[in-house]
């Protein structure tokens, strides 16, 4: 197994709220990545998983309170002064976003963009730079890189952004890259490209992704670990294979039987909706939508527990001695 | 069966900067019967939407016709217009931007109901109820405004709108693609039922095939303003025939593990409607293009029964 390269540990973030009390977003989380792995982090919207991995840049808004450690190779990143942080942010840790067009800048180059970067953190001149630049453009698959680079983003189409975003993460080879939905705003066959791009530029680098998504299609083909988070918390982890075949928490088994199969084929969706974070129910935060929740359910909240031993057998060889743990007091009977 | 809506070589063209021509939706014939799903499924840009504001003259088009249950709707004027409007809904994509902030539920989806003479104002609360509970949402929603709901709650309410009145179709143009995936199914769900009930038709509007794939009857392909391919959901799913519909299937991720298919990654993106590519429009970007393709325009025409395909090698 690889070694560690992140360890995030007891991560909660909090924000100031109308009520006396701080609003807790994110819940205890705990996680690690190794070298060249691929980390899926899914879940729904205002689950948290975006707080998460902008707590792991130290990007969070001014008015978030955030407790834990975020351990970069070895460096507690939350303890870190900005002028050491810079040196990781964009080097050594990068992410990419949603929407490219909002993440670039509309007023420079695409080209002056990624050479910035190389020009901050390789201390490159002009000129090497621009060069670099051209190149990077090159890796990730844009016609003509000399033109283009002279171009700004609203001269491109979505997924060329989205590329230029990428060309601009891997600038200085991070050996970490925070990926958040970044094909969710673009069409089927660009996700495509986006994807085999992504994971050619992956091996070719060596670095490691933590993906962010709510799409078990990509979850599937893509991710070796997985962690299935709802309201703040992570209530399912465990190798893909595991999560595919033998989910062990109602809500990954309610998101799989939510997904339109067949034609005829009935859908059994989750009931009601995600609780809002002011207003979570006691005990565990899935019970009012879960149709195994029992009476304990309902007055305390589960602890992460190992379902590791018996529930195995579909795993052949190479599960990675991965740990499957789930949030929840009947994962063994359901 | 009846055929409800029949669209013959309708076109819509847009003059832009420097005379040129964009064709947003260029000659494009289909037919819908009733209590059919007709799924439309396409990238973005393809002229999806555009062909659906034309089917409701949302919009006029350029050229073209379109007869609802044989009645001319592009030349319909008054009555018979707003009978055609009656019998023709439409749910958007995003329920917030459909929805207005400042009136309550039962404003919104009571308007109609009066305005069209179909309850009187008195009988207004309980006609609204009625449809709220057809469409899952309890009484109280009645005197709350839109920001008081969740998302899924927000379709459910432009849905009840729609179904006010007792339309015969309803064009839903990519109704799930602002909701979460748990509320998908919901929605879905819904859909499925209220066409077993009322008998409705749909124009279901998407780029997610898995949808479609569950979802409908029929299914046509559009790029670049055109039907490439069209033909019954189930045998297009199992042997796709046009080289973009089948890029689009393999481009799919399939939530299944150890199900890797083979991917078909296109080349490049979707020209821009204003410079198409001459002869086949998708030769560009086609991995099975031969000689004909870049000079001469595919005919448009049944391959096998009931599959319509615009493609040489077909």
């Amino acid at each position: 197994m690889h070694q560690t390269l992140l360890s995030v540990e007891n991560l909660n973030i909090s924000f100031n709220h109308v009520s006396d009390k701080p609003l807790k977003i994110v819940d205890d989380i705990s996680f690690t990545i190794s070298q060249e792995d691929v980390v899926g982090l899914v879940g729904e919207s205002g689950c948290g998983k975006t707080l998460t991995a902008l707590s792991i840049m130290k990007l969070l808004p001014s008015n978030a309170i955030c407790s834990g450690k975020v351990l970069f190779k070895g460096e507690n990143l939350l303890a870190l002064e900005d002028r050491k942080l810079r040196n990781i942010r964009g080097q050594e840790i990068s992410m990419i976003f949603q929407e490219p067009m909002t993440s670039l800048n509309p007023v420079f180059t695409v080209g002056y963009q990624i050479a910035e970067a190389l020009m901050t953190h390789k201390n490159m001149n002009k000129k090497t730079a621009l060069e670099e630049t051209i190149r990077l453009l090159r890796d990730v698959k844009i016609p003509s890189p000399e033109l283009r680079a002279k171009e700004y983003p609203h001269q491109m189409s979505g997924g060329m952004r989205q590329r230029i975003m990428i060309a601009m993460a891997i600038a200085c080879s991070p050996s970490l890259l925070i990926a958040d939905e970044p094909t969710t705003a673009l069409d089927v066959t660009i996700q495509a490209q986006i994807l085999e791009l992504l994971g050619s530029l992956k091996e070719k680098n060596k670095m490691s992704i933590l993906l962010i998504t709510h799409d078990l299609g990509i979850v599937a083909e893509w991710v070796q670990r997985v962690k299935v988070m709802y309201a703040g918390r992570i209530v399912e982890e465990a190798d893909v294979r595991e999560v595919f075949i033998n989910p062990r928490h109602p809500y990954t088994i309610g998101l799989f039987e939510s997904l339109p199969g067949k034609k005829g084929e009935a859908l059994t969706p989750i009931p009601g909706q995600v609780p809002k974070m002011d207003e979570l129910p006691a005990g565990c935060k899935f019970s009012p939508r879960c149709r195994y929740a029992i009476k304990e359910c309902h007055e305390k909240e589960p602890a992460l527990i190992s379902v590791n031993p018996p529930a195995s057998p579909l795993i052949k060889g190479g599960a990675g001695g991965f740990k499957h743990l789930s949030r929840c007091i009947r994962a063994m009977e359901i | 069966m009846k055929e409800l809506l029949k669209v013959h070589g309708v076109k819509k063209y847009f003059k832009v900067k420097g005379n040129n021509l964009l064709k947003a939706v260029d000659d494009v014939s289909f037919s819908v019967n009733e209590a059919q799903i007709f799924g439309l499924v396409g990238e973005s840009g393809c002229g999806k939407s555009t062909l659906a504001r034309l089917i409701l003259r949302l919009m006029e088009p350029t050229g073209g016709e379109i007869f609802f249950d044989n009645i001319d709707v592009i030349n319909a004027r008054g009555k018979a217009l707003s009978g055609i409007r009656k019998s023709l809904q439409i749910v958007f994509q995003d329920p917030l931007a459909a929805l207005n902030p400042r009136r309550r539920v039962i404003d919104a989806v009571g308007e109609a109901l009066l305005i069209n003479k179909i309850a009187r104002r008195k009988e207004l609360k309980d006609r609204v109820v009625y449809l709220l509970q057809r469409v899952g949402l309890d009484a109280d929603a009645l005197y709350k405004y839109p920001h008081e709901f969740s998302g899924g709650q927000r379709q459910r309410i432009c849905i009840a709108r729609a179904l006010s009145v007792n339309p015969k179709l309803i064009v839903a143009d990519e109704p799930l693609s602002a909701l979460d995936v748990s509320i998908q199914a919901q929605i879905l769900n819904l859909l499925e039922e209220l066409q077993r009930s009322s008998n409705l038709a749909y124009i279901l509007i998407t780029h997610n095939l898995h949808v479609i794939e569950h979802f409908s009857d029929v299914v046509a392909v559009m790029y670049l303003g055109k039907i490439v391919e069209m033909s019954g959901t189930e045998e297009l799913f199992q042997k796709p025939f046009h080289p973009y519909t089948e890029a689009l299937l393999s481009a799919m991720p399939e939530p299944e593990i150890d199900k890797k298919s083979r991917r078909i990654i296109l080349e490049g993106d979707v020209p821009s409607p204003v410079y198409i590519p001459a002869g086949c429009p998708f030769h560009p970007r086609c991995h099975k293009r031969f000689e004909p393709c870049d000079t001469i325009v595919p005919a448009y025409r049944e391959a096998e029964k009931d599959r319509w395909v615009s493609c040489h090698l077909f």
